[in-house]
């Protein structure tokens, strides 16, 4: 379930320093609120979606697309109606449907919204985990924090196989309503199965050595550039995207 | 010896089960044919059982991975923000677990329309517009109350049947480590 | 090197679990005890490591010391590169998502530094073949797989005790071999727990203990408990199975899996062993008989009747592994309340009294405090409440003894019950004197 994430693959992106890569999604997606411009947006959506394909080739690509395709369109449907002053485009009767600013608008709002997923899609499929946690210690995240992010991509498939199970065992032994199992007692299940192996996970941590002293300064292992060209390298097209 | 590695554990692992109810678990809904996410069900479950740090922590964690692996990561930091006040919302006006019921409930009803009220105005603000995101308003808090109720089943159902949740949540609170008795 | 002198301990409210027990084993010495499942070895393996202690909050007396210094005066970390344990639940032991991510957090604990760890880690893969599944989710991984990833594990920490429950379990033919060999080869002791003797025991052990009854007594051959003769059944229904298939795809460039069984038949008052590794399709077949997987193909039919997935899964009782996968209410009572689906009349609650006391079940024991082979016991219980013609024990030796086990399959052959025992201990099997089945890639021999 979490392999859908990371995908191996031999693209420039995926060269890029994870740092850089998990800084840039945000900022980027706060530098565009200050691009006011249809077209200019319009030439970055062009431009990362090269990006995206070469970071996640063409299935994954579309597969993105198409998950927030549902939602572009409501955008068209619904927004227009927010936008009713200016120059009309199209009337019924006296009633002003749509107008040119509002057919700018949900482009501006749509290609916003499209960059912003795109910039989080190619941060997602091209860094592994791992090198996103190591980033975020990097950004100075405490260690614990940075376990317990580790210890969720851990439990979350375990948790999944546990409601597999439980429901084929409930299968076994109750009959079928006609809305499937009674979800309550399924869930409580599902919730004391996942519960009991508390102790037993952090009883393994510790055996594995947590909290053993003069713990952890986990090697980065970034080999090509230093944090300050890191920071740099991000800013410097933010600023730009800025400026527009 | 600190229960660190413990609270991690549980914090991972409740934010684990947030995850998957919100994107495993399927349970038809009998008026519109789809299926209700399950999210709201564990957060308020969590937020009940042990109180608002950790419903603010796995509430928001659970949400935001499972949109990560959704593939909806641009919702992520905003999942992470409602379900979080959610969780925490729901544990502050609960705080502790021998309040009465009118008073959970009421931690429920406060939590579902914190949801409804957050996606509403976060999604509007930064991902859409506004009138996109009132298409979700009526589904988040439909899907909100049914888990406000549901989580309230839930945790009465497994204190009932577990008493080691009272275990984790004083293992959890507690900084001394309880005495372990060895000659 | 260890040495365990009066060893006494207990779960906080629970009954001693130890009484006195007294273990010594020197620098490069092989140990094995051989104690029935519950009796205290996974408690045991808990102990040295010290989670018995400062998680599952203990009562312990008596002193453990190692190298002349008390054991219990470090706190868990510490205490790794004396003692480590590999569990018998090998999901408990995989802390994070990939044997990669695990050796990198036991290389930090340790402070290795780069030469070291990468010759640690080239050396423990090496011994269990894991080279290739360094970044594979332990969620993808089957449990042979596992179990080695856990070994690996283990390996690269090289402490001076390995504490090992039953490794050998889940391992195929080659693999006990190998873990055999590194056994042998390295130079630390070994402590070995496991419920029955094993064949790939022989030449490994320097001593054999048996743990009875919370003290070690050295070990001797005991007698095997009676077979099961062969009861005639009053009934007379017939299970019959055609052309049964299911593909499944490999990943990572590894071989998929294929199920292909023509014919497979079984009568009421039957005994069928069905034995292969794992992965050989033992589960799978069964899974698929009791209609638990949606895409297989083939027919199952009952007294010529076809049944669909669902009539097969009200038909079959199937016995799965884990019993606590099975189990979901508060007490023992609310559980064998629930076969009865909500009417509960003196005739049900009779039936509930004298199932109890059949499996030894005391109805108002919580369900999550039960130990492994009670839990196992309830679960038996419930299907045998549920009285179905067929039932299918997976692998119910490995929950409770030998003696237990043949109990609790007589109870259902003596009701006229055809049975289908799925195990991989040849002992058990020859017990169980059934028809023996062999499967073996997908295919019955």
């Amino acid at each position: 379930m979490t392999s859908l994430l990371y995908i191996e693959r031999k693209s420039t992106i995926h060269k890029i320093d994870p740092r850089a890569k998990l800084l840039f999604a945000p900022l980027f997606s706060i530098s565009l609120f200050f691009v006011d411009n249809a077209f200019i947006l319009a030439l970055l959506f062009i431009l990362f979606a090269l990006f995206s394909l070469d970071a996640m080739g063409l299935k994954a690509f579309s597969k993105t697309m198409l998950l927030i395709a549902p939602i572009v369109l409501l955008l068209f449907l619904m927004s227009p109606l927010e936008e009713r002053g200016g120059v009309p485009l199209l009337e019924i009767g006296s009633l002003v449907i749509l107008t040119h600013e509002a057919i700018d608008k949900v482009l501006i709002v749509s290609l916003r919204f499209i960059l912003i997923s795109l910039a989080f899609a190619i941060l997602i499929r091209s860094v592994k985990e791992r090198d996103i946690i190591k980033s975020l210690r990097w950004f100075r995240l405490p260690y614990s924090s940075c376990l317990c992010l580790s210890l969720i991509f851990r439990f979350i498939p375990y948790v999944a196989s546990l409601y597999e199970s439980i429901r084929m065992s409930l299968s076994m032994r109750l009959r079928e309503g006609k809305r499937g199992y009674k979800a309550i007692p399924f869930l409580i299940a599902l919730i004391i199965n996942s519960f009991k192996m508390v102790p037993s996970f952090s009883s393994s941590l510790e055996e594995r050595g947590f909290g053993r002293n003069g713990r952890r300064e986990a090697k980065m292992g970034f080999s090509l550039l230093s944090g300050v060209e890191v920071i740099l390298s991000v800013t410097i097209p933010i600023l730009i995207v800025i400026f527009l | 010896m600190k229960r660190t590695a413990f609270k991690i554990v549980l914090i991972a692992l409740s934010s684990a089960i947030v995850a998957v109810f919100t994107t495993i678990v399927r349970i038809p809904t009998p008026a519109t044919g789809g299926y209700i996410s399950l999210c709201d069900v564990a957060v308020s479950f969590l937020a009940y059982s042990f109180g608002p740090v950790l419903g603010f922590i796995a509430g928001g964690l659970g949400t935001a991975f499972s949109d990560l692996i959704g593939g909806y990561a641009q919702y992520a930091p905003i999942s992470f923000v409602v379900h979080g006040v959610e969780g925490l919302l729901i544990g502050l006006i609960v705080n502790g677990t021998k309040t009465p019921i009118w008073r959970k409930i009421a931690a429920g009803v406060v939590g579902t329309l914190a949801v409804s009220l957050g996606y509403f105005s976060l999604t509007g603000l930064f991902l859409t517009t506004y009138s996109e995101a009132l298409v979700e308003v009526v589904p988040n808090l439909i899907q909100g109350g049914v888990g406000a109720v549901l989580g309230l089943i839930l945790y009465l159902g497994v204190s009932k049947a577990f008493k080691g949740l009272d275990d984790y949540r004083i293992s959890f609170f507690h900084r001394k480590e309880s005495e372990t008795e060895k000659t | 090197m260890l040495n365990i002198k009066g060893l006494s301990f207990s779960y906080q409210d629970g009954p001693l679990i130890f009484r006195n027990l007294n273990l010594e084993i020197g620098e490069n010495k092989r140990v094995l005890i051989i104690a029935p499942p519950n009796s205290g070895k996974t408690t045991l393996s808990k102990i040295l490591t010290g989670s018995a202690l400062y998680y599952d909050k203990g009562h312990l007396e008596g002193s453990v010391e190692f190298d002349g210094k008390d054991l219990n005066e470090l706190d868990i970390p510490e205490r790794m590169g004396y003692v480590a344990r590999t569990s018998q639940n090998t999901d408990e032991m995989l802390v994070f998502s990939t044997l990669f991510d695990d050796l990198e957090f036991e290389s930090e604990s340790l402070a290795l530094d780069e030469r070291e760890k990468n010759e640690r880690k080239a050396r423990a893969l090496s011994l269990f073949g894991m080279e290739g599944f360094l970044e594979t989710p332990f969620s993808e991984e089957s449990g042979g797989e596992k179990k080695r990833a856990g070994l690996c594990e283990i390996f690269f920490i090289s402490p001076k005790l390995y504490v090992l429950d039953e490794p050998f379990d889940d391992l195929s033919i080659y693999w006990r071999e190998r873990l055999k060999e590194a056994i042998l080869n390295e130079n630390a002791s070994f402590l070995v727990l496991g419920s029955h003797y094993l064949g790939v025991y022989d030449g490994l052990f320097d001593e054999i203990w048996r743990l009875d009854n919370g003290e070690l007594f050295k070990y001797s051959k005991e007698p095997l408990p009676a077979y099961i003769e062969d009861i005639k059944s009053e009934c007379s229904h017939t299970l019959r199975c055609e052309n049964l298939f299911l593909k499944r795809n490999g990943r990572d460039g590894k071989s998929g899996f294929s199920l292909d069984v023509p014919h497979f038949e079984i009568k009421s008052g039957d005994k069928v062993v069905l034995m292969g590794e794992n992965g050989s399709g033992k589960s799978t077949l069964s899974k698929v008989i009791c209609g638990l997987i949606k895409n297989a193909k083939g027919s199952v039919e009952l007294d010529g009747v076809s049944l669909d997935n669902k009539e097969r899964r009200r038909s079959i009782s199937y016995i799965m592994q884990n019993p606590f996968e099975n189990l979901y209410m508060p007490t023992v009572l609310d559980e064998l309340k629930t076969v009865f689906q909500g009417k509960i009349g003196k005739r049900e609650e009779e039936r509930i009294e004298s199932v109890s006391k059949l499996f030894s079940l005391n109805l108002e024991d919580e369900v999550y405090k039960l130990s492994y082979g009670k839990a196992k016991m309830l679960q038996v219980a419930i299907f045998y409440l549920l009285d179905r013609d067929f039932v299918i024990f997976d692998e119910i030796d490995n929950a409770l003894t030998y003696d237990e086990s043949l109990r609790c399959i007589r109870l259902f052959l003596e009701r006229g019950d055809g049975i289908l025992v799925i195990t991989h201990d040849e002992v058990f099997s020859t017990l169980v004197n059934g028809a023996s089945l062999l499967i073996e890639d997908g295919r019955l021999k």
